[in-house]
């Protein structure tokens, strides 16, 4: 039969990021899938080079503008530890707390972004509806809606009090009972049913072959969170342990109700840790510190799945940043997965890895057009630049 | 030529409607939606475009084509109230020619999306527009009538409720609503027909969108309800199809397929039972 090249990207509908699908089409199946990224690389890591750690942040934050907080996190539990600082309690909880709602934001924009997929733009309105009452909360809470830049080294630029913390509690009621309803359109509706079960499946081998992290690991029946595996600022609380949403089929459908489950985990963790902190307690004011020379990683669990952050410091500033965002890592499953499938699923399959394309780009090859290589000598230590 | 002026003067009422449909698809939505005149403010901005082609002669005439097709569907229905007599079949022949421009059109424009909308449109055709005609056919072989002006049958669907339900069945496909319409599918293939046509071109393109909706629901109006009431309820099943348009996610095209095969074979059935 003959062979169509089908181009997806880097604009289309489909795609809310740049990224070049190339479709390789017989009628309407896909015989082979390749695709091509370097259409949005931004340079956070040489942007963050050179400065203190303070500032470095600044840049950290703004990798992404879906999980700003999962990135602040990242670095600071790699950089208090080089740095010898020891936030309170409160301080945690209310990272955990911005953290945790930031999930619920991301799944809830996911969710909406999925149900746009496949034409329903009534639930995709709905869901932005809510998204906005956890955007409100997140003006409230840190003065701004998108980018939060509400951590500091060591400490938090305000501190949440019974004003604050009664709103919360107040707007996730609110948002509960509405999502729980929507969700149960999403798992009941006939169609999405026939449009999500037995597409883009990734079997458990598979995930494991290739280290899939977040819900698209959980989605094929892997046991894996961050939170849980490796417990870090807040999450190391007794009360506060997460319980992962684990299912077993590894198709779209089952990545949807994980997500949409893993909704109400945040909700429950947000309402404990509301509950756990004492309003009248200040926290600390932020202290001056000096780093001579440290080395160090940290990771955190981000909605979409394990954020790696690796920090080189010298003479207090950062010489090697390196920022590995859960799309990185689940981009091996990519061009595996469309093949055999149909044109029409192919929204549905790049909807339900939800790829952040932008936070990921990494290099940008420009260099006459060839092809470099990184050893890892130059990944360690950073690479001097002509 | 009384006639031609009146369906000239019923274009602006056809693009109002689409204008409050948008409003009703955004009430739907929970939002507020875009102003009633905002589908003029489209059309007069596009006027004024700067225009690149994409394609061939083919590609530069379908959209006068469309639109002397939708003009010419406007004249049949509504008109026909007013004394202009036409073969009910030559609606069902007008519609097929429109689609077939648009797989012309979209072919000429080398657009891989496009391609693949005029593929889909032509698995499609087999089901819905077979349907289409037998409906047309049941309509007036059910109540006995010859043409569109002495067609006086009032209620039909007491009287013909399967083949109403037919008819109002391939309606989705031709007014493009979801579940049923993978062919314009904008998470996949873009703007399906429309994706190289820009500036006049495409304000003409929707300006035959337009007028073969408000066509669509007038016929239903006339033929299901009775021709009295054609005008009052085209407004009625804008809204219906707004309803089914918000509340149902879309079908993948290999079931899309098979309903509408299915439901010729079925149209088919209906004429053995009716004859019989």
């Amino acid at each position: 039969m003959h062979t169509t090249i089908y181009p997806i990207g880097p604009q289309h509908p489909s795609l809310k990021e740049p990224i070049f699908l190339k479709l390789h089409v017989e009628g309407s199946r896909i015989t082979k899938a390749e695709f091509n990224l370097g259409y949005a690389h931004r340079g956070v890591e040489k942007c963050a080079e050179g400065y203190t750690l303070d500032t470095a942040l600044h840049a950290v934050q703004r990798t992404c503008g879906i999980c700003s907080q999962c990135h602040s996190m990242a670095f600071l539990t790699t950089v208090e530890p080089l740095a010898n600082i020891q936030p309170t309690e409160k301080v945690y909880l209310q990272r955990l707390i911005i953290a945790e709602l930031e999930r619920m934001h991301s799944h809830l924009l996911w969710a909406g972004i999925m149900a746009h997929e496949i034409g329903l733009e009534t639930l995709f309105m709905y869901y932005m509806r809510e998204r906005e009452h956890v955007l409100d909360v997140f003006d409230e809470l840190t003065g701004n809606r998108v980018h939060h830049s509400a951590d500091l080294v060591g400490t938090m630029k305000r501190s949440f009090g019974k004003k604050e913390l009664s709103m919360v509690i107040e707007k996730l009621g609110h948002i509960e009972a509405e999502v729980k309803e929507l969700r149960g359109v999403m798992e009941t509706d006939g169609i999405i049913a026939s449009r999500f079960k037995k597409h883009g499946n990734i079997t458990n081998k598979l995930a494991k072959t290739l280290g899939l992290v977040g819900p698209v690991a959980r989605a094929s029946g892997i046991n894996y969170d961050v939170r849980q595996d490796a417990p870090y600022m807040a999450y190391k609380m007794k009360e506060l342990r997460v319980k992962p949403v684990i299912r077993t089929e590894g198709d779209a459908w089952a990545r949807t109700l994980v997500r949409c489950d893993e909704i109400f985990e945040s909700m429950r963790l947000v309402r404990k840790a509301c509950e756990m902190i004492n309003p009248n307690e200040e926290i600390p004011v932020k202290k001056n510190f000096f780093v001579k020379e440290a080395t160090g990683f940290g990771r955190v669990e981000a909605p979409r799945g394990e954020n790696f952050h690796f920090v080189k410091i010298a003479d207090n500033k950062i010489v090697r940043l390196k920022l590995r965002t859960p799309t990185l890592a689940n981009l091996p499953a990519f061009s595996g997965l469309f093949e055999g499938e149909d044109i029409t699923d192919v929204p549905v399959i790049v909807a339900s890895l939800d790829p952040c394309i932008s936070c990921m780009e990494r290099v940008a090859v420009i260099k006459n057009g060839k092809q470099e290589i990184w050893t890892s000598h130059e990944l360690f230590e950073g690479r001097k630049h002509d | 030529m009384t006639e031609l002026v009146y369906a000239i003067l019923l274009i602006p009422i056809a693009i109002l409607i689409e204008g409050v449909r948008r409003k009703f698809i955004a009430r739907m939505h929970n939002r507020d939606g875009p102003p009633i005149l905002q589908p003029f403010y489209d059309i007069v901005k596009l006027f004024g475009k700067e225009r690149y082609s994409h394609g061939n002669l083919i590609f530069e005439l379908v959209p006068y084509l469309a639109v002397i097709c939708s003009v010419f569907m406007l004249l049949v229905v509504p008109f026909s109230i007013f004394g202009f007599e036409f073969d009910f079949l030559l609606l069902g022949y007008i519609f097929i020619l429109q689609d077939t421009f648009y797989i012309f059109g979209a072919l000429a424009s080398r657009s891989p999306f496009a391609m693949y909308a005029s593929v889909r449109e032509l698995l499609l055709m087999f089901g819905y527009e077979i349907t289409f005609i037998i409906v047309l056919t049941l309509f007036f072989y059910g109540t006995g009538a010859t043409s569109f002006q002495n067609y006086n049958t009032e209620f039909a669907f007491m009287q013909l409720p399967l083949v109403s339900l037919f008819l109002m069945f391939t309606a989705f496909i031709i007014l493009r609503v979801t579940p049923y319409d993978v062919m314009t599918a904008e998470a996949e293939i873009g703007a399906g027909f429309f994706s190289e046509y820009s500036a006049k071109p495409l304000a003409i393109l929707e300006i035959a969108e337009f007028i073969k909706d408000f066509v669509v629901y007038m016929l239903l109006g006339f033929l299901i309800v009775g021709k009295t009431y054609a005008l009052i309820l085209a407004p009625v099943f804008m809204i219906f199809y707004v309803i089914m348009l918000t509340s149902s996610p879309r079908y993948s095209t290999i079931v899309t397929a098979k309903t509408f095969l299915i439901l010729a074979l079925l149209a088919f059935a209906d004429i053995v039972f009716l004859v019989i």
